[in-house]
């Protein structure tokens, strides 16, 4: 992926970037509001990740001006702004992802490649497919290996998240977000009580599990090999 | 030459700021508005008390002029002659005036003939007889006419009216200028005591600014809108007051309470530093700190959104929450929790009930009870979810069958990282229920800790929309 990362602390911009790369990435950085937003506007890149406060042109500024502009690339805020109503606000000005600083490296790079992999609505499949899964999103009905499973609605969304970012980690407060809707972290294993509810019923009558825990990660959905 | 004249200077500066304010402005024009109604009430007065005396003046005349007619026209000329010689000389001490010509036989002889009514100034005639001028007054009220061959006038001296005038005018100078005085008086003592109110509340003011932020603004019995304001000065007050108390508590939340884990961290990575030799060792220990930080980074988080709430922050976004759904979607969240961890885990949930709030931080407040009750209640004990209409309003209890918490102890435990002797060693950092705590006061509601014999029931009571 073509990534540009705009942010004036050198010290977060390197780690992130040297991150990125390490993972295969092109990463470009910007210190400035004002050049970020012009390199923005020009370079074909694939994700931004923008900080709120920076110098000349703020993020909230740069993303709504983006947006304004009619360029859709997927957006995160990496920000230190955690005030309550600091990530509506940053939704709201058009941001796809909000991930408040300090951060696991990890959550910003599953984060990230659920940001890219993101179709557009009119891409949007009614079928989705990994392996032998099988998940029918307009009939509600899963299948392994050409078997029926039957699935509560939750588990459901929390097979379909799984299986959107196939063979990519989606951390434990992704599915918060995205399954349940919770912005904020159970101090029980809400989490891990479903994910193994749904091992039960898709990895375990079959001999080759799907889903595979990435201790201090998250989850990976991925073909048995 | 200083000494003298400075406090002069303030003295009028002083008197210059009781003049420039409002309450002395409106009292200026109240007093002007007196004056001018007190002026119409006395113009009023003059005109209906002089038209009365015109005319009882004027029917006295035509009385005369009556009688006169009838003596000519029975006795003739020379009876009428003598009669209107003597009432001349008769009437004058008496405010009469009586003249006929020829021979020109009148009190007020130099009066040139004429017919009809007119009031002359007297001075302007020759008087006969000044003696009478008393009693006429400076103008009269004359009525000329002819009898025969005789030119005759009758009239009446204006003393009386004159006489009323005066009074009238003198009554409304006296009255006009002390409705001025006491108004203005009464404008300047009035207006002296609100602006020694408002110096009250200036100088209290201004002590707080100074850094004395327990200081307040006296309010005595009064009800008037100084007071009123001075209330909700004092309510603003109280409420920085209070947030300034949370801020500070906040950090000295941190001060203390932190320490304890940031030493841990400390000690960890003191001792890998030492000790570990190996790749593999330090990696263990560098994620056991890496751990422990996040924790450290976790507990940050929830002090600021503690405050955050206290300080009211979130009430701009609050829309219609339908509760029913949402404690729904915890319960079945929680429902698999419990059955992992071997509770037994029951709901009863009215259907439809919404009430106005923010729903991540409601789902935070039960979220976090659940937390608690799977966390601190031993495996197999009952917890339960309820969501109820009340008589007033909605209840959402979580309940359990565990130890509970001792009666002593359940204020404490809606503190900040307070814990429970038992409970410290299980895992959390001692602010849920302060979160829940304060999201219950973001809502109005009501948060109640009682003993459910045995274990605990928690219960937040949201009050109706409508009261």
């Amino acid at each position: 992926m073509k990534i540009l990362v705009i942010e004036d602390d050198t010290d977060t911009a390197d780690y992130v970037a040297e991150g990125l790369r390490r993972e295969g990435h092109a990463v470009d950085i910007e210190a400035n509001g004002k050049a970020g937003l012009v390199q923005a506007i020009g370079g074909t890149y694939d994700v931004l990740v923008v900080d709120r406060r920076l110098p000349e042109v703020d993020g909230l500024t740069i993303v709504k001006t983006l947006r304004g502009a009619n360029v859709t690339t997927p957006t995160m805020f990496l920000t230190t702004m955690a005030g309550i109503d600091d990530r509506v606000e940053g939704l709201e000005a058009g941001g796809d992802d909000y991930l408040v600083k300090p951060f696991a490296f990890s959550e910003l790079l599953a984060r990230l490649h659920a940001l890219a992999r993101r179709p557009a609505l009119s891409e949007e499949p009614t079928i989705l497919t990994v392996g032998g899964l099988r998940l029918d999103l307009v009939r509600h009905r899963a299948a392994r290996d050409g078997v029926d499973i039957d699935l509560l609605p939750r588990e459901f969304r929390l097979l379909e998240c799984l299986m959107r970012h196939a063979g990519r980690v989606v951390t434990r407060t992704m599915l918060l977000e995205r399954v349940w809707d919770f912005h904020f972290d159970p101090k029980t294993s809400v989490v891990e009580t479903h994910v193994s509810r749904l091992r039960a019923k898709i990895d375990r009558p079959f001999d080759k599990p799907m889903i595979q825990t990435r201790r201090g990660a998250g989850y990976i959905l991925a073909k048995p090999d | 030459m200083r000494g003298t004249s400075l406090p002069n200077l303030t003295r009028y500066a002083r008197l210059a700021r009781y003049f420039r304010t409002s309450a002395f402005r409106i009292a200026l024009a109240y007093a002007g508005f007196f004056a001018v109604s007190v002026a119409i009430l006395f113009a009023g007065l003059y005109w209906s008390v002089t038209d009365e005396l015109h005319d009882a003046l004027e029917a006295e005349i035509a009385a005369d002029v009556d009688a006169l007619t009838r003596i000519y026209e029975t006795d003739g000329t020379g009876v009428l002659e003598d009669l209107v010689r003597r009432r001349a000389a008769d009437a004058a001490g008496r405010g009469g005036i009586y003249g006929i010509d020829p021979p020109g036989l009148t009190n007020q002889p130099a009066l040139p003939p004429f017919t009809g009514w007119r009031t002359v100034v007297l001075d302007d005639l020759q008087s006969a007889d000044n003696g009478n001028r008393d009693a006429l007054g400076d103008r009269g009220l004359l009525y000329g006419f002819t009898l025969g061959d005789r030119q005759l006038i009758v009239g009446r001296g204006l003393y009386r009216v004159e006489e009323t005038t005066e009074l009238l005018v003198d009554a409304l100078t006296v009255s006009l200028s002390l409705t001025v005085v006491l108004a203005l008086a009464g404008g300047l003592l009035f207006s002296r005591s609100a602006v020694r109110r408002i110096a009250v509340i200036g100088r209290t003011t201004e002590a707080i600014v100074a850094g004395d932020i327990a200081r307040r603004i006296p309010v005595d019995g009064r009800n008037d809108e100084l007071a009123g304001l001075s209330r909700n000065i004092n309510h603003m007050l109280d409420r920085i007051e209070a947030l300034m108390a949370g801020l500070r508590q906040v950090g000295d939340d941190i001060a203390h309470d932190l320490r304890t884990p940031l030493g841990r961290l400390r000690q960890k990575l003191e001792r890998a530093h030492r000790e570990e030799t190996t790749v593999d060792g330090c990696k263990t220990a560098l994620a056991a700190a890496l751990e422990e930080a996040d924790a450290l980074l976790e507990t940050f988080g929830a002090l600021l959104r503690i405050a955050q709430i206290e300080a009211g922050a979130r009430k701009s976004r609050f829309a219609a929450v339908d509760l029913s759904a949402l404690a729904g979607t915890i319960a079945e969240a929680y429902g698999d929790v419990a059955d992992a961890t071997g509770h037994r885990f029951t709901t009863s949930i009215a259907p439809d009930i919404t009430i106005h709030g923010d729903k991540d931080l409601l789902a935070q407040a039960l979220a976090n009870l659940l937390d608690n009750a799977v966390t601190h209640t031993p495996p197999g004990a009952e917890i339960s979810l309820g969501l109820h209409h009340e008589v007033d309003g909605t209840s959402l209890s979580v309940t359990d069958r565990g130890p509970g918490i001792p009666e002593a102890e359940r204020d404490k435990v809606l503190t900040r990282f307070y814990r429970l002797e038992q409970s410290r060693t299980t895992p959390g950092n001692g602010l849920g229920l302060a979160m829940v705590k304060a999201i219950a006061e973001l809502h109005g509601a009501v948060l109640t800790l009682e003993d459910n014999r045995p274990g605990l029931s928690v219960t937040l009571r949201f009050p109706n929309a409508e009261s």
